[in-house]
């Protein structure tokens, strides 16, 4: 008789224990998941006490909460981004505004001779047409980045849309020496894609190498990808998987006449045409592959 | 706290050779004790005088054995002379006895538990995020309580269990009063965990901390004793005081009918509870600011 | 706005008669990776401890999530000092220990924190019988081991090997922009951190010397000329017209800075001639460790 009030004790005390610690754990998830929404923090659940059910509970939340905390840092990012992009901007804009201004007041002041006046004022339309470029670039970029329609697309002879683009460089190469080499393996390339935006990534794919690249500009094609290389002067690029970061550029001091915004816009373009990529940089080469395969026609 | 506790227990079950050692020390402690009648190193009812009678007895029965002296007799005589005592249970001796030197162990939890985490530095690993400084002292003072409780009443038991196989029914106490025992021991046992946990977070270190404690533990009994025989200029009621745990006084009542130990059992529980807040509170005082290397 | 994690007031902490730190005020926000930086002994792991709850602050206080006292500790990870564990444990039994400890519940998060930090492939091996580097390792893994929103850690790269080193910083780079966790750590060289932060902070005796972003750190490393002047447009004219300077920039209403290998004194003579009011040319650009020297220096000097 004893011995079965002892076990029945023993029992009802450790089932009394089990339940007093679930209901703990159940109020502290509550408790925390309050304190979660209202700090809007990215913390996650701990368990108090720790039955085997409320831990797989808590388990579940957590990874709950992980996604959570994914998304709030994706739109973080893109906040900040903005952010950069506006004090970019400014920045970007002040210098050859400041410099043409510099130069308009001389122009003002007078006492200089009209050969020296005309140099001058080609300087500032230099200037201006510089800063235009810049506004134009900043106005397509935010356009892209805000616009999620779907691009029209239709069949597309790759290697004629090359040559076209490639032609369009031919002087500016070949005025400072340097060429541009294609080897595309044929006149006939046909892929299903949008023909103003898939022009836009090669003419700022050939004018990034022009702007940043030293030597001839090779455009290869090899099975479905599409290379284009250049060698890059020692010590130009530092971080090769920054490059299609918006506003990345190796020129600091942003004079050179590049925005840093060429090859973002190649990114987001070949992202929405659904073309694959990437960048490295080895022994002062640099390249950039296309990988063409999921869009041939 | 719950989480803390776990955590250790994960922790000791690791250290599986210090669970080897301590069930093996047990075993050594008591088993061989149920047969020879006295706890091995403990403190025996007999050898405290507190079994007056029997005591007595043994002395009357010597001449029929031949020997002048008690500690003459062999193991077998012994038995024959206490079987043969009104009232006697042999496991009582070891239970109360056995108690004492497992005070020994509690020094070595403490280590385990909180002095080593000083020592090696992972203390801060645990104070650095999420762990409260009382939630942290508190917690180990339940974790090395629970140990030590049921490390009590498992020997208790076993002891018990054993000696129904050894010496038989009629030689172990009634199951209540194995219970009530038992409770009894956990008074001056919770005094002392907190003594000695106040003892570990004011030292902090193993080495310097178990040199202390181990030590004093060993001597404090004499210690004590030699002080208060001399501060109570030799009163045994005062020496009774401390020297015999609240179990030891409650078998000699049960056992023997020496009811004016009664009293003395309340003083020893109101002293332990005493000792037990004001350990616990000092050790937390001093741990509450203090800088954590 | 961005919110702030760490926000400290007059900290001050004193042992004895030294004053390991001496009122500082700090603001740290979220997503930054701040560098602190000063000589051993210059206060930055008091700095630390008194974050992480293991020191307290004599005077001054401290808010962590724009909360005071202990409330937040748990969104902390850190690492003080050398790694700590138990050395009869293995790495993954170490890490369950903490797991249980703090309450996490998903036991993969080990695996993943182990993976994290480059230690899969230690298996029974005691802790005890880690390298250095190891250790180090396992003592990172402790303190992401939570994906905590702020990571605390004092001098985490001591004892690696350069590819531990470079292991860890790309590892603490992408812990911040994919999980967004804000990082404060400490070393006494600056070109450790140089690549890492985002924000440095020098301190030595205690105090802060400067706060400084890294573009900030950047201008003042990089050789240049500073020209301040009355007429910025026409500076500038001036300078490509007729020194042929294309490497320039303007800086505030004020400064022009070129980074052209020039004299100064031409520089100046050109624009004076032109009737431009230069107030100050100076030379700056220095070398990293020698910025810092200069800092710690020019205080012990003064």
């Amino acid at each position: 008789m004893i011995y079965i009030v002892i076990l029945l004790s023993i029992t009802t005390v450790v089932s009394t224990v089990l339940l007093l610690m679930q209901k703990k754990e159940i109020a502290n998830i509550r408790s925390s998941l309050k304190k979660i929404r209202e700090d809007r923090s990215s913390e996650k659940l701990h368990s108090v006490t720790g039955t085997a059910e409320t831990d797989a509970l808590i388990t579940e939340i957590n990874s709950l909460l992980e996604d959570l905390r994914a998304e709030s840092m994706l739109y973080r990012r893109r906040r900040h981004e903005l952010d950069n992009m506006l004090t970019n901007i400014s920045h970007d804009l002040r210098t050859p505004l400041t410099s043409a201004l510099g130069y308009l007041e001389i122009v003002r002041e007078g006492g200089i001779s009209e050969e020296e006046e005309e140099r001058e004022l080609a300087v500032i339309s230099e200037r201006l047409g510089r800063l235009r470029e810049l506004i134009d670039s900043f106005f397509e970029f935010s356009r892209i980045v805000s616009e999620d329609k779907e691009p029209s697309k239709e069949t597309i002879n790759l290697v004629a849309l090359i040559e076209d683009s490639v032609s369009g460089f031919y002087d500016v190469y070949e005025d400072s020496g340097r060429h541009i080499e294609l080897d595309l393996k044929g006149t006939r390339f046909d892929i299903v894609s949008n023909r103003m935006m898939l022009l836009r990534i090669v003419d700022n794919l050939i004018s990034n190498s022009y702007k940043h690249g030293s030597g001839d500009l090779h455009i290869i094609k090899e099975d479905n990808k599409l290379i284009f290389g250049n060698e890059m002067p020692e010590g130009e690029l530092t971080d090769v998987s920054r490059v299609f970061d918006e506003f990345w550029t190796t020129d600091v001091s942003r004079t050179k006449g590049s925005t840093g915004l060429g090859l973002a816009i190649v990114k987001q373009f070949s992202e929405m045409l659904n073309i694959g990529i990437s960048a490295d940089a080895e022994d002062g080469s640099f390249r950039i592959v296309l990988d063409l395969a999921g869009i041939r026609a | 706290m719950v989480n803390i506790l776990k955590a250790d227990l994960f922790r000791i079950g690791k250290d599986r050779i210090w669970i080897i050692v301590l069930a093996a020390l047990l075993i050594v402690y008591t088993i061989p004790g149920l047969y020879t009648l006295k706890p091995m190193g403990g403190m025996s009812l007999y050898d405290q005088g507190l079994y007056m009678d029997l005591n007595e007895y043994v002395e009357s029965r010597l001449p029929d054995y031949g020997v002048e002296y008690a500690y003459e007799l062999t193991t077998e005589q012994y038995r024959e002379i206490v079987f043969s005592f009104e009232g006697y249970k042999t496991d009582v001796d070891i239970i109360c006895g056995v108690n004492f030197p497992l005070f020994e162990v509690i020094v070595v939890l403490e280590v385990l538990l909180v002095t080593r985490d000083f020592s090696v530095h992972s203390i801060k690993n645990t104070l650095s995020s999420p762990i409260r400084r009382k939630t942290y002292y508190f917690a180990k003072y339940a974790a090395i309580m629970l140990l030590s409780v049921s490390i009590v009443v498992v020997v208790n038991l076993m002891v018990w269990i054993a000696n129904m196989i050894i010496n038989g029914p009629e030689r172990s106490l009634p199951f209540g009063t194995l219970i009530v025992i038992t409770l009894l021991s956990l008074m001056p046992l919770t005094a002392y965990v907190s003594m000695i946990h106040a003892v570990a977070f004011l030292i902090r270190k193993s080495l310097p901390y178990s040199l202390v404690t181990i030590g004093t533990t060993l001597a404090w009994g004499n210690i004590l004793l030699n002080i208060l025989l001399i501060l109570g200029g030799g009163s045994a009621r005062v020496v009774n005081l401390i020297a015999y745990l609240p179990s030891m006084m409650y078998s000699a009542v049960t056992c023997t009918h020496a009811e004016d130990y009664v009293p003395y059992i309340y003083i020893c529980i109101a002293l332990c509870v005493t000792l037990t807040a004001v350990s616990l509170a000092g050790g937390y005082l001093f741990f509450k600011n203090r800088e954590i290397k | 706005m961005k919110e702030t994690i760490i926000r400290a007031q007059g900290l001050t902490r004193i042992y004895g008669r030294h004053r390991a730190l001496d009122g500082v005020d700090i603001t740290i926000n979220r997503g930054d990776i701040c560098g602190l930086i000063g000589r051993n002994g210059a206060g930055k792991t008091t700095m630390l401890k008194i974050f992480t709850g293991l020191s307290i602050p004599d005077e001054g206080s401290y808010e962590l999530f724009g909360k005071t006292g202990e409330q937040e500790r748990g969104r902390i990870g850190c690492l003080i000092d050398s790694p700590a564990f138990f050395g009869n444990l293995s790495a993954h039994d170490n890490l369950k220990y903490y797991c249980i400890l703090k309450g996490i519940t998903d036991l993969s998060k080990i695996d993943t924190a182990l993976e994290r930090v480059g230690l899969t492939n230690t298996g029974r091996k005691k802790y005890r019988n880690f390298s250095l580097g190891m250790k180090q390792r396992l003592g990172i893994a402790l303190a992401i081991l939570d994906e905590p929103e702020l990571l605390i850690l004092d001098e985490p790269i001591n004892g690696l090997d350069p590819i531990g080193i470079s292991d860890m910083r790309d590892l603490f780079i992408k812990l911040n922009e994919e999980l967004g966790i804000t990082i404060v750590i400490s070393s006494h060289i600056l070109s450790e951190l140089y690549t890492l932060a985002g924000r440095f902070v020098f301190i030595e005796e205690g105090r802060i010397l400067k706060d400084v972003s890294k573009e900030e750190l950047d201008d003042e490393c990089r050789v240049s000329i500073n020209i301040t002047c009355n007429d910025l447009s026409r500076a500038a004219a001036v300078l490509e017209e007729q020194c042929g300077i294309m490497d320039y920039k303007i800086t505030d209403d004020r400064t022009i800075k070129v980074y052209d290998e020039v004299n100064e004194n031409f520089l100046q003579d050109r624009l004076r001639e032109e009737g431009i009011g230069v107030m100050s040319t100076v030379r700056k650009g220095i070398s990293l460790e020698d910025y810092f020297k200069m800092l710690v220096g020019g205080k012990a000097n003064g």
